[in-house]
């Protein structure tokens, strides 16, 4: 019923809390409006002015927000904080957000790379070899944010090939085309990072050989376990964020 | 006599739906039918507002939550499960007393005992 998850999720939606949490009282409020409703309709018999009865008795939304606000302690609070920047957003593709995430966390290492570099030229003075050191950095930062970006964008389309949500169609076969994307993503990302450090491709290929193509065959596993255990908590809640409330 | 409702419910509604849920497990609709069931139709609550009650209930460890089971064979979106804890048991006591202590020196003023 479209009309009560509307009237819910004007009341969730401002909420600074995680999105799990406002998952939670999503259920709860559109379980408890869905009763609401029943209980008018079998009283009134008329649909429009069961859910007009059903807005009334459940109160008005801003006062609930600010209910529903000062039930959230600090820890959510913080939670929304890190999902507002390392979270999907409402309305956002798979993959602006992977591309979002991707940027963010290359940034991240950046920091992290320059803070570190600066404090070993500084305890131990000039590198010995700059190349490698170099080599290393590039791995470690441009790579990295290829996989989250190529990886992350697998994932969501694994996910909605397994699970089939509004805007996707189910297909295990495409789900495991996916998967199979995904584990030579995983071999060609790990190969290009030990190549790049090393600078030579076939000694690359003897210390990769096999560990990672067994870590390339297990990783879409994971990933699809990971995506069959959290997809419908993810895809409930962009089919929330999906709702026209205004 | 007017139903009570809004602001005079504020502050009572934690210690009351712990009362509820000493008569047994319910889910957030039976909590509310209950306490209008107790209160003979003179509560006027808004419905919604029970929810973040329950939650500051539940971070305070006096009340615990869980899905209902699907096996219910219920149709509709999905219903949580309260129960009050043995912490919660102790601060509905210590709530009764409180009341009865409120009561007593409320309505000594007021020359209406309770």
């Amino acid at each position: 019923m479209k009309e009560l998850m509307i009237l819910v999720e004007r009341a969730v939606r401002p909420v600074r809390a995680s999105g799990r949490r406002k998952n939670r009282m999503r259920d709860e409020l559109f379980a408890h409006a869905n009763e609401i409703y029943e209980q008018e309709m079998a009283r009134l018999g008329d649909a429009q002015a069961a859910i007009q009865t059903t807005a009334l008795r459940f109160g008005e939304s801003a006062d609930l927000t600010r209910d529903l606000q000062a039930s959230v302690g600090f820890q959510e609070r913080i939670a929304f904080r890190m999902e507002y920047y390392f979270g999907w957003r409402a309305g956002e593709s798979a993959a602006r957000y992977t591309f979002r995430l991707s940027a963010l966390l290359l940034l991240l290492n950046l920091i992290c790379v320059v803070l570190t570099v600066a404090c070993i030229v500084l305890i131990n003075g000039p590198i010995d070899n700059l190349p490698l050191a170099l080599r290393a950095t590039v791995a470690m930062i441009v790579i990295t944010g290829l996989d989250v970006f190529l990886l992350g964008l697998l994932y969501f389309k694994t996910r909605d090939a397994m699970l089939g949500p509004p805007w996707a169609t189910k297909s295990w076969l495409r789900a495991a085309r996916y998967g199979l994307l995904f584990a030579i993503s995983v071999y060609a990302s790990g190969l290009m990072s030990v190549a790049t450090i090393v600078w030579d491709t076939p000694f690359a290929f003897e210390l990769i050989n096999p560990s990672l193509v067994v870590v390339a065959l297990l990783l879409p596993l994971l990933f699809g376990a990971a995506a069959w255990v959290q997809g419908p908590e993810e895809i409930r809640r962009a089919e929330w964020a999906r709702l026209e409330i205004e | 006599m007017e139903p009570i409702g809004g602001d005079t419910l504020r502050g009572h509604l934690e210690t009351m739906a712990l009362a509820t849920l000493e008569r047994g497990e319910a889910h957030g609709f039976e909590i509310l039918r209950r306490l209008e069931e107790a209160g003979c139709g003179a509560l006027r609550l808004k419905e919604g507002s029970l929810y973040p009650a329950l939650y500051r209930l539940e971070k305070a460890g006096l009340i615990r939550s869980a899905w209902e089971a699907n096996a219910s064979g219920r149709r509709g979106p999905r219903r949580r499960i309260y129960s009050i804890t043995k912490k919660g048991t102790r601060r509905l006591a210590e709530g009764r007393q409180e009341w009865q202590h409120f009561v007593r020196i409320v309505g000594g003023i007021l020359e209406a005992p309770g």
